[in-house]
Protein backbone atom coordinates (compact mmCIF):
# COMPACT_ATOMS: atom_id res chain seq x y z
CA UNK A 1 0.00 0.00 0.00
CA UNK A 2 3.10 2.11 0.36
CA UNK A 3 3.55 2.85 -3.50
CA UNK A 4 2.19 6.56 -4.37
CA UNK A 5 0.58 7.05 -7.66
CA UNK A 6 -1.03 4.15 -9.67
CA UNK A 7 1.11 1.60 -11.74
CA UNK A 8 2.48 2.92 -15.21
CA UNK A 9 0.17 1.60 -17.84
CA UNK A 10 1.59 -1.13 -19.81
CA UNK A 11 2.22 -0.99 -23.76
CA UNK A 12 2.60 -4.07 -24.38
CA UNK A 13 0.41 -7.34 -24.54
CA UNK A 14 2.85 -9.36 -22.32
CA UNK A 15 3.08 -6.20 -19.74
CA UNK A 16 -0.94 -5.87 -19.49
CA UNK A 17 -1.53 -9.99 -19.32
CA UNK A 18 1.12 -10.20 -16.92
CA UNK A 19 -0.23 -7.69 -14.96
CA UNK A 20 -3.82 -8.58 -15.15
CA UNK A 21 -2.73 -12.60 -14.24
CA UNK A 22 -0.85 -10.75 -11.14
CA UNK A 23 -4.03 -8.92 -9.99
CA UNK A 24 -6.07 -12.26 -10.26
CA UNK A 25 -3.30 -14.07 -7.78
CA UNK A 26 -3.65 -11.00 -5.64
CA UNK A 27 -7.56 -11.10 -5.33
CA UNK A 28 -7.20 -14.96 -5.07
CA UNK A 29 -4.66 -15.06 -2.08
CA UNK A 30 -7.26 -12.94 -0.26
CA UNK A 31 -6.50 -11.09 3.14
CA UNK A 32 -7.23 -7.68 1.75
CA UNK A 33 -7.86 -4.49 2.86
CA UNK A 34 -11.75 -3.98 1.34
CA UNK A 35 -10.15 -0.27 -0.40
CA UNK A 36 -7.16 -2.54 -1.43
CA UNK A 37 -10.08 -5.03 -2.84
CA UNK A 38 -12.02 -2.52 -5.12
CA UNK A 39 -8.42 -0.56 -6.08
CA UNK A 40 -7.50 -4.50 -7.62
CA UNK A 41 -10.86 -5.13 -9.32
CA UNK A 42 -10.91 -1.43 -11.20
CA UNK A 43 -7.18 -2.16 -11.83
CA UNK A 44 -8.00 -5.22 -13.69
CA UNK A 45 -10.83 -4.33 -15.33
CA UNK A 46 -8.56 -1.40 -16.75
CA UNK A 47 -5.59 -4.14 -17.56
CA UNK A 48 -8.17 -6.66 -19.48
CA UNK A 49 -9.22 -3.22 -21.60
CA UNK A 50 -5.96 -3.06 -21.96
CA UNK A 51 -5.24 -6.24 -23.11
CA UNK A 52 -8.66 -6.10 -25.70
CA UNK A 53 -6.94 -2.49 -27.04
CA UNK A 54 -4.08 -3.46 -27.64
CA UNK A 55 -4.82 -6.41 -29.84
CA UNK A 56 -7.74 -3.94 -31.63
CA UNK A 57 -5.20 -1.44 -32.50
CA UNK A 58 -2.00 -4.07 -33.56
CA UNK A 59 -0.78 -3.70 -36.99
CA UNK A 60 1.86 -6.36 -37.88
CA UNK A 61 4.66 -3.93 -38.88
CA UNK A 62 7.60 -5.90 -41.21
CA UNK A 63 10.96 -4.36 -41.96
CA UNK A 64 13.14 -5.55 -44.58
CA UNK A 65 16.87 -5.23 -44.54
CA UNK A 66 19.45 -6.16 -47.16
CA UNK A 67 20.59 -3.92 -49.77
CA UNK A 68 19.80 -5.65 -52.43
CA UNK A 69 16.67 -4.90 -54.06
CA UNK A 70 17.36 -6.83 -57.31
CA UNK A 71 13.57 -8.71 -57.94
CA UNK A 72 14.19 -12.25 -58.44
CA UNK A 73 12.08 -14.57 -60.41
CA UNK A 74 9.09 -15.53 -57.94
CA UNK A 75 9.45 -19.40 -56.97
CA UNK A 76 6.33 -20.59 -54.81
CA UNK A 77 8.26 -24.03 -53.99
CA UNK A 78 11.05 -22.03 -51.93
CA UNK B 1 58.29 -19.43 -50.31
CA UNK B 2 58.45 -22.14 -48.12
CA UNK B 3 60.26 -22.23 -44.62
CA UNK B 4 62.64 -24.41 -46.03
CA UNK B 5 63.86 -22.11 -48.87
CA UNK B 6 64.20 -19.29 -46.71
CA UNK B 7 66.95 -21.22 -44.98
CA UNK B 8 68.33 -21.89 -48.07
CA UNK B 9 68.70 -18.48 -49.04
CA UNK B 10 69.31 -17.09 -45.60
CA UNK B 11 72.66 -19.84 -45.12
CA UNK B 12 73.82 -19.75 -48.69
CA UNK B 13 73.65 -17.00 -50.07
CA UNK B 14 72.90 -14.56 -47.02
CA UNK B 15 70.05 -12.22 -46.22
CA UNK B 16 70.43 -10.19 -49.54
CA UNK B 17 71.01 -13.17 -52.26
CA UNK B 18 68.93 -12.98 -55.05
CA UNK B 19 70.79 -15.90 -56.88
CA UNK B 20 68.20 -18.97 -57.93
CA UNK B 21 68.06 -21.03 -54.59
CA UNK B 22 67.48 -24.05 -56.44
CA UNK B 23 71.16 -24.33 -56.64
CA UNK B 24 72.06 -27.74 -55.55
CA UNK B 25 73.45 -28.53 -51.67
CA UNK B 26 73.63 -31.10 -49.65
CA UNK B 27 70.60 -31.14 -47.37
CA UNK B 28 70.36 -32.91 -44.05
CA UNK B 29 67.50 -35.30 -43.47
CA UNK B 30 66.08 -32.93 -41.21
CA UNK B 31 65.83 -30.57 -43.99
CA UNK B 32 64.63 -33.00 -46.24
CA UNK B 33 62.00 -34.02 -43.93
CA UNK B 34 60.55 -30.75 -43.06
CA UNK B 35 60.84 -29.88 -46.73
CA UNK B 36 58.45 -33.23 -47.32
CA UNK B 37 56.35 -32.63 -44.92
CA UNK B 38 55.43 -28.87 -45.96
CA UNK B 39 55.26 -29.89 -49.15
CA UNK B 40 52.47 -32.69 -48.50
CA UNK B 41 51.12 -30.25 -45.79
CA UNK B 42 50.54 -27.81 -48.33
CA UNK B 43 48.95 -29.46 -50.83
CA UNK B 44 45.01 -28.93 -50.87
CA UNK B 45 44.44 -32.73 -52.70
CA UNK B 46 46.61 -34.54 -49.53
CA UNK B 47 45.11 -32.45 -46.98
CA UNK B 48 41.42 -33.45 -47.74
CA UNK B 49 41.45 -37.16 -48.95
CA UNK B 50 39.16 -39.44 -49.18
CA UNK B 51 40.61 -42.92 -49.70
CA UNK B 52 38.87 -46.38 -50.78
CA UNK B 53 41.21 -49.36 -50.11
CA UNK B 54 40.93 -52.87 -48.03
CA UNK B 55 42.39 -52.80 -44.41
CA UNK B 56 45.07 -54.98 -43.51
CA UNK B 57 48.45 -55.25 -40.91
CA UNK B 58 45.56 -53.86 -38.29
CA UNK B 59 46.97 -53.23 -35.03
CA UNK B 60 45.74 -51.48 -32.08
CA UNK B 61 47.95 -49.56 -29.60
CA UNK B 62 47.01 -50.23 -25.88
CA UNK B 63 46.91 -46.16 -26.17
CA UNK B 64 43.27 -47.03 -28.20
CA UNK B 65 44.89 -45.73 -31.29
CA UNK B 66 44.69 -48.06 -34.66
CA UNK B 67 47.37 -48.58 -36.94
CA UNK B 68 46.83 -50.35 -40.23
CA UNK B 69 47.02 -49.88 -43.91
CA UNK B 70 44.99 -49.27 -46.76
CA UNK B 71 45.50 -51.69 -49.77
CA UNK B 72 44.58 -52.48 -53.32
CA UNK B 73 46.07 -54.96 -55.89
CA UNK B 74 48.59 -52.23 -56.81
CA UNK B 75 50.04 -51.17 -53.51
CA UNK B 76 49.12 -49.91 -49.88
CA UNK B 77 49.44 -46.63 -48.12
CA UNK B 78 50.00 -46.35 -44.38
CA UNK B 79 46.92 -44.82 -41.69
CA UNK B 80 46.35 -44.39 -38.22
CA UNK B 81 42.70 -43.67 -36.78
CA UNK B 82 44.19 -42.37 -33.58
CA UNK B 83 41.79 -43.21 -30.45
CA UNK B 84 39.76 -39.63 -30.36
CA UNK B 85 38.74 -39.86 -33.76
CA UNK B 86 38.25 -43.70 -33.67
CA UNK B 87 35.31 -42.78 -30.70
CA UNK B 88 33.53 -40.97 -32.99
CA UNK B 89 34.09 -42.95 -36.25
CA UNK B 90 31.35 -44.04 -38.65
CA UNK B 91 33.24 -47.73 -38.56
CA UNK B 92 36.34 -48.92 -36.99
CA UNK B 93 39.00 -50.80 -39.19
CA UNK B 94 38.54 -54.69 -39.24
CA UNK B 95 40.95 -57.14 -41.16
CA UNK B 96 40.10 -57.37 -44.56
CA UNK B 97 37.01 -54.96 -45.36
CA UNK B 98 36.66 -52.47 -47.40
CA UNK B 99 36.72 -48.97 -46.22
CA UNK B 100 36.41 -45.78 -47.10
CA UNK B 101 38.62 -43.16 -44.94
CA UNK B 102 38.67 -39.34 -44.73
CA UNK B 103 42.05 -37.85 -43.72
CA UNK B 104 45.11 -36.06 -44.33
CA UNK B 105 48.36 -37.10 -45.49
CA UNK B 106 51.72 -35.96 -43.92
CA UNK B 107 54.88 -37.44 -43.83
CA UNK B 108 56.50 -38.82 -40.94
CA UNK B 109 60.18 -38.66 -40.19
CA UNK B 110 60.75 -41.23 -38.19
CA UNK B 111 59.20 -44.16 -40.76
CA UNK B 112 60.49 -42.22 -43.49
CA UNK B 113 57.09 -42.39 -44.95
CA UNK B 114 53.90 -41.03 -46.11
CA UNK B 115 50.58 -42.32 -43.82
CA UNK B 116 47.08 -41.05 -43.81
CA UNK B 117 45.73 -39.44 -40.98
CA UNK B 118 42.25 -40.50 -40.88
CA UNK B 119 39.75 -39.33 -39.11
CA UNK B 120 36.73 -41.06 -39.90
CA UNK B 121 36.02 -44.62 -41.66
CA UNK B 122 32.89 -45.30 -43.36
CA UNK B 123 31.45 -48.63 -44.83
CA UNK B 124 32.44 -48.96 -48.55
CA UNK B 125 29.21 -48.36 -50.82
CA UNK B 126 28.50 -45.14 -49.21
CA UNK B 127 28.21 -41.96 -51.60
CA UNK B 128 30.68 -39.70 -51.30
CA UNK B 129 27.91 -36.76 -50.18
CA UNK B 130 26.36 -38.81 -47.89
CA UNK B 131 29.72 -39.68 -46.46
CA UNK B 132 30.55 -35.48 -45.86
CA UNK B 133 27.86 -34.82 -44.51
CA UNK B 134 27.93 -38.11 -41.85
CA UNK B 135 31.55 -36.28 -41.31
CA UNK B 136 30.63 -32.94 -40.87
CA UNK B 137 27.60 -34.16 -38.49
CA UNK B 138 30.11 -36.31 -36.79
CA UNK B 139 32.92 -33.51 -36.42
CA UNK B 140 29.96 -30.95 -35.09
CA UNK B 141 28.54 -33.49 -33.01
CA UNK B 142 31.85 -33.76 -31.17
CA UNK B 143 32.03 -29.83 -30.46
CA UNK B 144 29.50 -30.41 -29.11
CA UNK B 145 27.78 -27.78 -31.23
CA UNK B 146 24.37 -29.92 -30.94
CA UNK B 147 23.83 -30.25 -27.29
CA UNK B 148 20.29 -30.39 -26.11
CA UNK B 149 22.14 -28.47 -23.18
CA UNK B 150 23.09 -25.28 -24.92
CA UNK B 151 19.34 -24.75 -26.68
CA UNK B 152 17.56 -21.81 -25.83
CA UNK B 153 13.99 -20.97 -24.62
CA UNK B 154 12.50 -18.93 -26.82
CA UNK B 155 10.56 -15.99 -25.43
CA UNK B 156 7.01 -16.20 -24.87
CA UNK B 157 5.88 -13.47 -26.01
CA UNK B 158 8.45 -11.89 -28.98
CA UNK B 159 8.23 -8.30 -29.91
CA UNK B 160 10.99 -8.19 -33.01
CA UNK B 161 10.86 -11.40 -35.26
CA UNK B 162 14.01 -12.02 -37.13
CA UNK B 163 13.70 -13.86 -40.44
CA UNK B 164 16.07 -14.93 -43.16
CA UNK B 165 14.30 -16.23 -46.05
CA UNK B 166 13.39 -16.16 -49.92
CA UNK B 167 12.70 -12.87 -50.81
CA UNK B 168 10.42 -14.16 -53.29
CA UNK B 169 9.31 -17.50 -52.37
CA UNK B 170 6.14 -18.34 -50.27
CA UNK B 171 7.94 -18.91 -47.06
CA UNK B 172 7.76 -15.01 -45.85
CA UNK B 173 4.20 -14.12 -47.71
CA UNK B 174 2.96 -17.45 -45.04
CA UNK B 175 4.49 -16.42 -42.10
CA UNK B 176 3.39 -12.98 -42.65
CA UNK B 177 -0.23 -13.80 -43.17
CA UNK B 178 0.01 -16.50 -40.18
CA UNK B 179 1.40 -13.77 -37.64
CA UNK B 180 -0.82 -11.02 -38.80
CA UNK B 181 -3.91 -13.46 -38.20
CA UNK B 182 -2.58 -14.48 -34.64
CA UNK B 183 0.38 -12.53 -33.18
CA UNK B 184 -0.29 -8.80 -34.83
CA UNK B 185 1.72 -6.55 -32.06
CA UNK B 186 5.18 -8.11 -33.69
CA UNK B 187 7.54 -6.33 -35.87
CA UNK B 188 8.69 -8.70 -38.49
CA UNK B 189 12.82 -8.10 -39.81
CA UNK B 190 13.12 -9.22 -42.97
CA UNK B 191 16.94 -10.25 -44.22
CA UNK B 192 16.06 -11.83 -47.83
CA UNK B 193 18.28 -14.45 -48.88
CA UNK B 194 18.99 -17.10 -51.45
CA UNK B 195 18.40 -20.19 -49.98
CA UNK B 196 19.74 -22.50 -52.56
CA UNK B 197 22.33 -22.62 -55.39
CA UNK B 198 25.61 -21.24 -54.99
CA UNK B 199 26.52 -18.18 -52.12
CA UNK B 200 23.30 -19.16 -50.81
CA UNK B 201 25.46 -20.65 -47.84
CA UNK B 202 26.97 -17.10 -47.31
CA UNK B 203 23.77 -14.74 -47.95
CA UNK B 204 21.96 -17.01 -45.00
CA UNK B 205 25.15 -16.26 -42.78
CA UNK B 206 25.45 -12.70 -43.86
CA UNK B 207 21.73 -12.25 -43.13
CA UNK B 208 21.81 -13.78 -39.83
CA UNK B 209 24.70 -11.18 -39.27
CA UNK B 210 22.07 -8.24 -40.25
CA UNK B 211 19.67 -9.61 -38.45
CA UNK B 212 22.07 -10.15 -34.72
CA UNK B 213 23.61 -6.75 -35.52
CA UNK B 214 19.87 -4.90 -36.21
CA UNK B 215 18.65 -2.24 -33.36
CA UNK B 216 15.06 -0.58 -33.19
CA UNK B 217 14.85 2.79 -31.57
CA UNK B 218 14.44 1.75 -28.69
CA UNK B 219 17.76 0.33 -28.76
CA UNK B 220 16.52 -3.77 -28.39
CA UNK B 221 17.57 -6.21 -31.25
CA UNK B 222 15.73 -9.42 -32.44
CA UNK B 223 13.65 -11.62 -29.57
CA UNK B 224 14.29 -14.37 -32.09
CA UNK B 225 15.44 -15.45 -35.71
CA UNK B 226 13.18 -17.77 -37.78
CA UNK B 227 15.49 -19.42 -40.89
CA UNK B 228 13.42 -20.70 -43.51
CA UNK B 229 12.75 -22.53 -46.53
CA UNK B 230 10.24 -24.27 -48.28
CA UNK B 231 10.52 -28.06 -49.36
CA UNK B 232 13.29 -29.23 -52.20
CA UNK B 233 15.39 -31.84 -53.64
CA UNK B 234 18.22 -32.97 -51.42
CA UNK B 235 20.49 -30.98 -53.72
CA UNK B 236 18.12 -27.87 -53.22
CA UNK B 237 18.22 -28.04 -49.18
CA UNK B 238 22.48 -28.43 -49.12
CA UNK B 239 22.87 -25.30 -48.51
CA UNK B 240 21.74 -25.83 -44.50
CA UNK B 241 24.29 -28.72 -44.09
CA UNK B 242 27.00 -26.13 -45.08
CA UNK B 243 29.15 -25.98 -42.03
CA UNK B 244 29.54 -21.93 -42.41
CA UNK B 245 25.56 -21.59 -42.17
CA UNK B 246 25.68 -23.69 -38.69
CA UNK B 247 28.05 -22.70 -37.43
CA UNK B 248 26.18 -18.83 -38.07
CA UNK B 249 23.07 -20.51 -36.28
CA UNK B 250 25.48 -21.45 -33.58
CA UNK B 251 27.00 -18.04 -32.93
CA UNK B 252 23.66 -16.47 -33.23
CA UNK B 253 22.83 -14.00 -30.38
CA UNK B 254 19.27 -14.50 -30.82
CA UNK B 255 17.78 -18.13 -30.30
CA UNK B 256 16.88 -19.58 -33.82
CA UNK B 257 13.98 -21.34 -35.09
CA UNK B 258 14.49 -23.38 -38.07
CA UNK B 259 11.90 -24.43 -40.65
CA UNK B 260 13.69 -25.85 -43.35
CA UNK B 261 12.00 -28.14 -46.10
CA UNK B 262 9.10 -31.09 -45.32
CA UNK B 263 8.65 -32.48 -42.24
CA UNK B 264 10.70 -35.50 -42.90
CA UNK B 265 14.67 -33.57 -44.27
CA UNK B 266 16.28 -33.15 -41.08
CA UNK B 267 19.41 -30.47 -41.98
CA UNK B 268 22.43 -29.83 -39.89
CA UNK B 269 20.88 -26.28 -39.48
CA UNK B 270 17.64 -28.01 -38.06
CA UNK B 271 20.06 -29.84 -35.63
CA UNK B 272 22.17 -26.76 -34.74
CA UNK B 273 18.55 -24.80 -34.28
CA UNK B 274 17.60 -23.97 -30.73
CA UNK B 275 14.03 -24.77 -32.22
CA UNK B 276 13.00 -27.04 -34.99
CA UNK B 277 9.72 -26.36 -36.84
CA UNK B 278 9.10 -28.79 -38.69
CA UNK B 279 7.56 -26.52 -41.78
CA UNK B 280 8.00 -23.04 -42.29
CA UNK B 281 3.79 -22.45 -41.15
CA UNK B 282 4.63 -24.41 -38.54
CA UNK B 283 7.06 -22.34 -37.35
CA UNK B 284 4.97 -19.34 -37.25
CA UNK B 285 2.95 -21.15 -34.82
CA UNK B 286 5.77 -22.31 -32.72
CA UNK B 287 7.18 -18.89 -32.44
CA UNK B 288 4.11 -16.94 -30.93
CA UNK B 289 1.30 -17.09 -28.82
CA UNK B 290 -2.82 -17.19 -30.61
CA UNK B 291 -3.66 -13.63 -29.53
CA UNK B 292 -7.09 -14.58 -30.29
CA UNK B 293 -6.46 -17.37 -27.78
CA UNK B 294 -5.24 -15.06 -24.98
CA UNK B 295 -8.07 -12.66 -25.40
CA UNK B 296 -10.59 -15.53 -24.39
CA UNK B 297 -7.93 -16.07 -21.58
CA UNK B 298 -8.45 -12.51 -20.86
CA UNK B 299 -11.94 -12.59 -20.55
CA UNK B 300 -11.56 -15.38 -18.22
CA UNK B 301 -9.00 -13.49 -15.99
CA UNK B 302 -11.73 -10.71 -16.31
CA UNK B 303 -14.47 -12.85 -14.86
CA UNK B 304 -12.28 -14.56 -12.22
CA UNK B 305 -11.48 -10.95 -10.85
CA UNK B 306 -14.78 -9.86 -10.68
CA UNK B 307 -16.34 -12.96 -8.62
CA UNK B 308 -13.39 -12.82 -6.56
CA UNK B 309 -14.04 -8.83 -5.82
CA UNK B 310 -17.42 -9.48 -4.88
CA UNK B 311 -16.76 -12.64 -2.29
CA UNK B 312 -14.41 -10.41 -0.96
CA UNK B 313 -16.91 -7.57 -0.58
CA UNK B 314 -19.59 -10.32 0.67
CA UNK B 315 -16.95 -11.38 3.20
CA UNK B 316 -16.62 -7.65 4.38
CA UNK B 317 -20.45 -7.54 4.34
CA UNK B 318 -20.46 -10.60 6.67
CA UNK B 319 -17.76 -9.40 8.79
CA UNK B 320 -19.34 -5.94 9.43
CA UNK B 321 -22.39 -7.88 10.61
CA UNK B 322 -21.05 -10.51 12.87
CA UNK B 323 -18.66 -7.52 14.23
CA UNK B 324 -22.07 -6.12 15.28
CA UNK B 325 -23.85 -8.74 17.13
CA UNK B 326 -20.62 -8.93 18.84
CA UNK B 327 -20.52 -5.49 19.98
CA UNK B 328 -24.07 -5.61 20.95
CA UNK B 329 -23.85 -8.97 22.89
CA UNK B 330 -20.47 -7.12 24.70
CA UNK B 331 -22.51 -4.19 25.96
CA UNK B 332 -24.67 -6.13 27.75
CA UNK B 333 -22.45 -8.20 29.76
CA UNK B 334 -20.79 -5.07 30.25
CA UNK B 335 -23.82 -3.66 31.45
CA UNK B 336 -24.80 -6.46 33.79
CA UNK B 337 -21.30 -6.85 34.97
CA UNK B 338 -21.82 -3.23 36.01
CA UNK B 339 -25.07 -3.85 37.81
CA UNK B 340 -23.72 -6.30 39.65
CA UNK B 341 -21.09 -4.13 41.07
CA UNK B 342 -23.16 -1.36 42.01
CA UNK B 343 -25.32 -4.00 44.38
CA UNK B 344 -22.33 -5.09 46.27
CA UNK B 345 -21.40 -2.04 46.49
CA UNK B 346 -24.90 -0.84 47.84
CA UNK B 347 -24.60 -3.76 50.39
CA UNK B 348 -21.14 -2.90 51.59
CA UNK B 349 -22.48 0.86 51.93
CA UNK B 350 -25.32 0.13 53.96
CA UNK B 351 -23.09 -2.26 56.52
CA UNK B 352 -21.04 0.53 56.69
CA UNK B 353 -23.70 3.00 57.82
CA UNK B 354 -24.29 4.06 61.94
CA UNK B 355 -27.91 3.87 61.61
CA UNK B 356 -27.14 -0.36 61.24
CA UNK B 357 -24.55 -0.72 63.80
CA UNK B 358 -26.96 1.23 66.08
CA UNK B 359 -29.87 -1.11 65.34
CA UNK B 360 -27.21 -3.44 66.49
CA UNK B 361 -27.08 -2.04 69.96
CA UNK B 362 -24.50 0.09 69.99
CA UNK B 363 -24.38 3.85 70.89
CA UNK B 364 -22.70 6.86 69.84
CA UNK B 365 -21.44 9.41 72.32
CA UNK B 366 -20.53 12.91 71.14
CA UNK B 367 -19.32 15.94 72.71
CA UNK B 368 -20.30 19.73 71.39
CA UNK B 369 -21.29 17.88 67.93
CA UNK B 370 -17.99 15.54 67.24
CA UNK B 371 -18.06 11.62 67.99
CA UNK B 372 -16.30 10.40 71.30
CA UNK B 373 -13.52 8.17 70.61
CA UNK B 374 -11.21 8.49 73.39
CA UNK B 375 -12.29 8.58 77.25
CA UNK B 376 -9.29 10.75 77.84
CA UNK B 377 -10.86 13.87 75.94
CA UNK B 378 -13.83 14.13 78.87
CA UNK B 379 -13.90 15.02 82.24
CA UNK B 380 -16.24 14.51 84.94
CA UNK B 381 -19.45 16.54 84.89
CA UNK B 382 -19.06 17.10 80.96
CA UNK B 383 -22.45 16.61 79.22
CA UNK B 384 -22.74 13.84 76.78
CA UNK B 385 -24.92 13.09 74.10
CA UNK B 386 -25.20 9.64 73.88
CA UNK B 387 -27.40 8.80 70.00
CA UNK B 388 -29.43 5.12 70.12
CA UNK B 389 -31.21 3.77 67.43
CA UNK B 390 -34.20 5.40 68.60
CA UNK B 391 -33.39 9.17 69.89
CA UNK B 392 -30.53 10.24 72.17
CA UNK B 393 -29.87 10.39 75.70
CA UNK B 394 -27.96 13.52 77.35
CA UNK B 395 -26.10 12.61 80.13
CA UNK B 396 -23.41 14.26 82.40
CA UNK B 397 -19.78 12.28 83.15
CA UNK B 398 -19.67 11.18 86.19
CA UNK B 399 -16.20 9.77 86.31
CA UNK B 400 -13.78 8.69 83.47
CA UNK B 401 -11.52 5.43 83.38
CA UNK B 402 -8.89 5.42 81.18
CA UNK B 403 -7.51 2.47 79.65
CA UNK B 404 -4.95 0.51 82.07
CA UNK B 405 -1.88 1.49 79.27
CA UNK B 406 -2.51 4.80 80.12
CA UNK B 407 -1.47 4.39 83.50
CA UNK B 408 2.30 3.52 82.09
CA UNK B 409 2.56 6.56 81.19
Amino acid sequence: MGAPGPDPEPTTFEEAYRALQAVVDQLQSGGLGLEASVELYERGMALARRCEEIVEQAELRVTRLAPDDAPRPLDPSL
Amino acid sequence: MTHLEFSWRAEVYGAEATADPRQPRVLEVAELAQYLDELVGGDGLLQDVWLRGEVSNLFRSAAGHYYFSLKDEVGQIKSILFRGSAQRSAVLPTAGTAVVAHGRMRFYPPQGACELVADMLFPEGMGLAQMQFEALYRRLQAEGLFDEGRKRLLPPFPRRIGVVASETGAVIHDLITVLERRYPVAEIVFAPSSVQGAGAAEQIVEALGLLNLWRAEDGDGVDLVVVARGGGSADDLATFNDEAVVRAIFGSRAPVVSAVGHEVDVTLADLVADLRAPTPSAAAELIAPDLRVLLQDVAALRGQARRLAHEQLAWKRAEVGTLSTTLARDVSHRLAVAREQVAGWTLQLAALSPAATLKRGYAVAEVGGRVLRDAADVRPGDTLRVRLDRGAVDSVVAAVTLPEEDWAF
